[in-house]
C-alpha cells in the first residue's frame, strides 16, 4: 500500500509542472497580458515601477526563460507581489485561505450527512414515493443556476424575512461580541453560502449513492448474506453498505475541486472574504500576479482533494490494502 | 426413509421488461434424510431458482413464488413469516453458491464472515478465543490449509477452491440438516472439482446431511448422487436413482442429454480412424417467457406425436421408483 | 436498429418531455422577433423596474425594456452557446478520444496525461481567467466552454474504444486491412455515439448554466444582448426593489437546463446497450 501512495506521489509531480506551464501560458500570452502592461495604458504606473516590473518579471527575456524564473519562484510559494497593492501575494492569499476552507469542508460535511442517507434510503426503497420524489429533487438539483438560487434565498432569508444577513463572514460589531454570540454570528454568515455551496454536490451525491448501493445490492455476497440468516437491516447497513460507501468516500475528496470552482461565484455573492473573491477581483483588476497564484493554489488544492480520495480509497479497499 | 424435504407443484414466476417468466412450473422434488438428490438440467431450465426458492430467496421485486408448497421435515416454509425463516435459514438449511469469489464479501476477512454465522446461529454465547477455536475447527473440517493464517485472510487473497471451502465452512457451521448446493464445482478448474465433490460426500456422511446438489454436469451426478431428477423448462421430466437413471433412462430428454456425453460416444470402429461428431439435442431451449403448449419437450423430440401438442403430461411412475413426464414413456 | 431506439424513445417519458421542452425552446428562439411584445433593447426610463403588469408581463428592468422581451430574447444566446460549446468539445474530446483509444502507446499516454491536467484545474476559474484576459463576447465563452470540456468526453470516449477494441468484428475489420482512419470513424465510433450523445445532451446544460453565470458575473455576453444571466446581474443589484428581475430569468434557465437533462438521462436508458438483450 505504501508502494501505492508513494507513486500516486510522484503522479503529481508531472501533473504539478502541467498546471503552472497552463496557468502561466494563459495569463502570459493572452492579450492584455503582463507584457502588454508595461507597453500600454496604465499612467497610475510610473516609471520607476515599470522598471523594477520589468526586471521582476524578466519581461525583456524569451517566454520560456520567464516561466522557469517564475517557476523556481514559485516552488518556494513566492508569488510575487500584487499589482494592486504591492503586498506579497502569497501572504494575501493565506490571509483569505482559512474562510474558503471553512466554507468547504462545512459543504463537504453537509454534503457527506445529507445526500448519503437520502441515497441509500432510495437505493433500498427502490421506486418507492421517496425514492421516485428524491429523484425529481435531484433532477432540480443538477439544474439550478446556484447563483440564481443564492439571490432567490438571500431574497427570501436576508431581505424578505431578514432572518439571515446576506453579506460576509461577520457583523460589523463582531469584535465586541461575547464568545456565544461571536459563534452564533458566524453561523448565522454560514448558512446561506454552505447551503449554496453544497446544493450541486448534494444532488450529485446523493445520485451516486443511491446508483452506488444499487449496484452492491445487486451483488451475490448480498444473497449469501441472506442466505446465511442475516436479518434483512444488518444486510443493509453492515454487508452492503461497507461495500457502497467506497466508492462514494473517495468521490468526496474529488468533490473538492467542484467546490473550489465555485467558490468563486458564490464568495462573491455573499462578499465571503475568501480565496475566491481574491482571485475574482484580481482578474477584473488585472492583477496578474495573484491571479497566477491563486490559480496555482486552488489547482494544488485540487490535486490534494484527488490525493486524499486516492488514499483514502486504499485505505478503505481491501482489494487494494492487501494485494 | 424419512422424507427430509419436500418441494411440491411450486410455480415461480420473474418479472422482466413487461414480460412474464415462467421460471418454475409445477416442479416437484423430494429429499430423503441422509441421501444426495442430483438435479440436472441445462442452463435455463429454473434448477437455480428452485433452489432459491427453498429459502424465499429471491427478492420480491424480482420474482414471486405463485404457488405450490415446501415441506421441510412436515413444516411448510412458504407461510412463514419472514422472522421464523431468518432462523431457518443458514441454521437449519444451508445454501452454497456457484461462485465462490463474488458470494464472499469482499470487505470482511473470512474468518470474520464465519464467526458472523457462529454468531447467530449457536445458541450459547461464544467468547472471542472460544469462537476462534470454533473457525479453525470448521476450517480444518473442510481441509483449508494452514487454517490459523488463512481465517485473517481477505476472499480476494485466496483460490478458488479455497474460497468455496470457505463457504462451506460458513454453510456447514451451525450444523444444519439440509444443504444445497447450486452447481458448486462449475466456476473452478477440474482438478480442484473432484476435491470439492470428494470433500461434501465425507462431510455429508461425517455430519449426517441432506443434499441437494445442482448441476448440469451428468458426470457429478454418476459421482455422488444417489437419486436424480432432471429438469427441463421449469419442471421436473424424470426422476429416479442414479443407476436406474444411467442403465434406463425414459424420458427422450434424458436419453438425449446421456447420449451427448463425449464419454458415452462409442470410440469409432472404422479402420480408417473417422472421428464422430459429438451428438447433441437438435434445437434450443425454449424462451421461458414464451412457452409452447403441451409437452415443451416436443419441438426437439425424436419421438413426438400429435397428442403430446395436446396437453402438458403428468408425471407417472412407469417403473418402481421410477417417474417420468412422457406419454411415450415405457 | 435506430428503429428500436426510436420506439423506446417515444416510450420514455422523460426523454419526450425534455425533448418536447427544447423543441418549443428552439421554436421560441426562432421566431422571437414575431412573438416578442416589445424591441428587447428598447429603453424606456419612463417605466424602469416596474413590477409585472398588463403590459409588462414580467415587469421591466433598470432601463425600463420589457423583462418578457429580453427573456425571449435571451432563449437564442443560451441555447446557440449550448450547441457550439457542446459542439466544438466533442469534436476535440471525441478526436482525441479516438486517437488515444485505438492507438494507445505514448500516444495514450500523452493525451490522458493532458486530460489528468486538465481537470485538475478548478475548471471555472480558468474559464474566467481565459475570459477575463481575452474580450469578454459571446464567441470566447463559447469557445472557452468547449475547450474546457473536452476532458471529460476524451475519458469516456477512450474507454469506449478500448473496450470495443478487443471485440472480434474489430479485429476481422483490422485482418482486412483497413486503412486506421476507417477503423476509427467508420467501425469505432458508432459504438461510441450513445455514449457520447448523452454526454453531449447533458453538457448543453451544463454549458448553458456556465454560460448564464459568466454573464452575471459580467464576463459573459455583454448588454445591450440579453442573456438570461446577464439579466441576473441587474436581479442583484436592484434585488430589494425588483424581485421578478431575479426570479424570471433564472427560471428560465432552470427550465431549459432541466429538460436538457431529463432529455439526457433520458437518452441514456434508451441507449443503454444492456437493454438490447429484451
Amino acid at each position: 500500500m505504501l508502494v501505492y501512495i508513494v507513486r500516486r506521489l510522484l503522479f503529481m509531480i508531472p501533473l504539478l509542472l502541467g498546471i503552472t506551464i497552463i496557468t502561466f501560458v494563459v495569463v502570459h500570452l493572452s492579450p492584455g497580458g503582463p507584457a502588454d502592461m508595461l507597453t500600454g495604458l496604465s499612467p497610475k504606473v510610473g516609471a520607476e515601477a515599470k522598471a523594477r516590473l520589468h526586471s521582476l518579471y524578466g519581461l525583456d527575456k524569451p517566454i520560456h526563460v520567464q516561466y522557469w524564473l517564475w517557476l523556481s519562484r514559485i516552488v518556494r510559494f513566492d508569488f510575487g507581489e500584487s499589482f494592486k497593492d504591492g503586498r506579497l501575494v502569497i501572504i494575501k492569499i493565506l490571509e483569505r485561505l482559512p474562510a474558503t476552507l471553512l466554507l468547504n469542508i462545512l459543504s463537504l460535511l453537509l454534503i457527506f450527512f445529507i445526500a448519503l442517507p437520502i441515497g441509500i434510503v432510495s437505493a433500498v426503497r427502490q421506486d418507492s414515493f421517496f425514492d421516485k420524489g428524491m429523484t425529481i429533487f435531484v433532477f432540480l438539483g443538477f439544474s439550478v443556476p446556484a447563483f440564481w438560487l443564492a439571490l432567490l434565498l438571500m431574497l427570501l432569508f436576508g431581505v424578505v424575512l431578514g432572518w439571515l444577513p446576506i453579506s460576509g463572514m461577520h457583523s460589523v460589531s463582531f469584535p465586541e461580541f461575547p464568545f456565544w454570540a461571536k459563534l452564533w454570528d458566524m453561523i448565522k454568515h454560514l448558512i446561506l453560502p454552505v447551503f449554496i455551496s453544497a446544493f450541486g454536490g448534494l444532488a450529485y451525491l446523493s445520485r451516486y449513492s443511491r446508483a452506488s448501493m444499487l449496484e452492491v445490492l445487486h451483488q451475490d455476497y448480498i444473497r449469501t448474506a441472506r442466505a446465511k440468516g442475516v436479518p434483512e437491516k444488518k444486510v443493509i447497513y453492515k454487508h452492503a453498505l461497507r461495500n457502497a460507501l467506497i466508492p462514494i468516500v473517495t468521490l468526496l475528496g474529488l468533490s473538492l475541486p467542484g467546490l473550489i470552482g465555485g467558490g468563486f461565484i458564490f464568495e462573491t455573492i455573499f462578499a465571503w472574504p475568501g480565496m475566491g473573491r481574491l482571485g475574482y477581483q484580481a482578474i477584473m483588476s488585472r492583477d496578474y500576479p495573484v491571479v497566477m497564484g491563486v490559480g496555482v493554489i486552488a489547482a494544488l488544492l485540487t490535486l490534494l482533494g484527488n490525493l486524499i480520495a486516492d488514499i483514502t480509497y486504499a485505505f478503505v479497499d481491501p482489494r487494494i490494502r492487501y494485494r | 426413509m424419512e422424507k427430509v424435504l419436500e418441494v411440491r407443484n411450486l410455480s415461480v414466476e420473474y418479472y422482466k421488461g413487461g414480460k412474464v417468466i415462467h421460471a418454475l412450473r409445477d416442479a416437484s422434488i423430494t429429499l430423503k434424510r441422509n441421501e444426495v438428490l442430483g438435479i440436472v438440467g441445462e442452463s435455463g431450465c429454473g434448477k437455480s431458482t428452485l433452489a432459491l426458492s427453498i429459502l424465499k430467496l429471491i427478492p420480491e421485486r424480482e420474482g414471486k413464488i405463485v404457488s405450490g408448497e415446501i415441506l421441510f421435515k412436515g413444516e411448510e416454509l412458504l407461510s412463514l413469516s419472514e422472522e421464523k425463516l431468518v432462523q431457518i435459514r443458514g441454521d437449519r438449511i444451508s445454501i452454497i453458491f456457484q461462485d465462490p469469489f463474488t458470494s464472499l464479501n469482499p470487505v470482511f476477512r473470512i474468518g470474520n464472515q464465519i464467526a458472523e454465522s457462529l454468531a447467530l446461529h449457536r445458541k450459547d454465547n461464544l467468547s472471542t478465543s472460544q469462537m476462534e477455536k470454533e473457525i479453525i475447527e470448521l476450517l480444518e473440517l473442510v481441509k483449508m490449509p494452514k487454517p490459523k493464517d488463512t481465517m485473517w485472510s481477505y476472499p480476494h487473497q485466496l483460490s478458488g477452491g479455497m474460497q468455496q471451502r470457505v463457504m462451506i465452512a460458513i454453510a456447514l457451521s451451525s450444523r444444519p440438516e439440509i444443504l444445497i448446493a447450486d452447481e458448486p464445482t462449475t466456476a473452478l478448474d477440474v482438478t480442484i472439482q473432484k476435491e470439492i465433490l470428494d470433500l461434501l460426500t465425507e462431510l455429508k456422511k461425517k455430519l449426517g446431511l441432506s443434499v441437494v446438489l445442482i448441476t448440469h454436469d451428468f458426470g457429478i451426478v454418476a459421482q455422488i448422487c444417489q437419486r436424480v431428477s432432471v429438469m427441463y423448462a421449469g419442471s421436473i421430466v424424470e426422476e429416479a436413482s442414479t443407476s436406474e437413471i444411467f442403465q434406463n433412462p425414459l424420458h427422450p430428454y434424458t436419453k438425449g442429454l446421456l447420449e451427448s456425453l463425449p464419454s458415452r460416444q462409442e470410440p469409432s470402429g472404422s479402420p480408417r480412424g473417422e472421428k464422430r461428431r459429438l451428438k447433441a439435442i437438435p434445437g434450443q431451449v425454449p424462451d421461458p417467457s414464451n412457452l409452447p403448449s403441451g409437452c415443451k419437450f416436443y419441438p426437439r423430440c425424436p419421438i413426438g406425436i400429435e397428442d403430446c401438442k395436446r396437453a402438458e403430461p403428468i408425471v407417472e411412475e412407469i417403473v418402481k421408483n421410477h417417474w417420468v413426464r412422457c406419454i411415450r414413456a415405457g | 436498429m435506430w428503429k428500436i431506439f426510436w420506439r423506446r424513445f417515444i416510450r420514455n417519458k422523460l426523454a419526450l418531455f425534455g425533448a418536447l421542452i427544447i423543441l418549443s425552446l428552439a421554436l421560441v428562439a426562432i421566431i422571437a422577433p414575431h412573438i416578442a411584445p416589445f424591441d428587447p433593447n428598447q429603453q424606456d426610463i419612463l417605466h424602469r423596474l416596474e413590477p409585472p403588469s398588463y403590459r409588462h408581463p414580467l415587469g421591466t428592468d433598470d432601463l425600463g425594456r420589457d423583462l418578457l422581451s429580453r427573456i425571449i430574447y435571451g432563449t437564442r444566446v443560451s441555447l446557440l452557446v449550448g450547441f457550439v460549446a457542446v459542439g466544438i468539445a466533442i469534436i476535440v474530446g471525441s478526436l482525441l478520444g479516438l486517437l488515444s483509444g485505438y492507438f494507445g502507446g505514448w500516444l495514450d499516454t500523452l493525451i490522458m496525461r493532458f486530460v489528468d491536467i486538465m481537470l485538475c484545474f478548478p475548471t471555472f476559474f480558468l474559464i474566467l481567467m481565459v475570459i477575463a484576459f481575452l474580450e469578454p463576447n459571446i464567441w470566447n465563452v463559447m469557445a472557452v466552454i468547449g475547450l474546457t470540456g473536452w476532458p471529460g468526453l476524451t475519458r469516456l470516449v477512450r474507454g469506449e474504444c478500448l473496450s470495443v477494441r478487443e471485440r472480434e468484428f474489430v479485429q476481422a475489420a483490422k485482418a482486412l486491412g483497413l486503412s486506421n482512419i476507417r477503423m476509427m470513424f467508420v467501425h469505432l465510433l458508432p459504438n461510441v455515439m450513445a455514449p457520447i450523445l448523452v454526454t453531449a445532451t447533458l453538457g448543453i446544460g451544463g454549458a448553458i448554466l456556465t454560460e448564464s453565470a459568466l454573464s452575471f458575473l459580467g464576463l459573459g455576453v455583454q448588454p445591450p444582448t440579453s442573456s438570461w444571466g446577464n439579466i441576473l446581474t441587474a436581479g442583484k443589484d436592484y434585488i430589494t426593489l425588483a424581485w421578478w428581475l431575479s426570479l424570471y430569468p433564472g427560471l428560465a434557465i432552470l427550465i431549459t437546463v432541466l429538460a436538457y437533462n431529463l432529455l439526457g438521462e433520458g437518452l441514456r436508458d434508451v441507449l443503454d446497450p444492456r437493454m438490447m438483450l429484451e
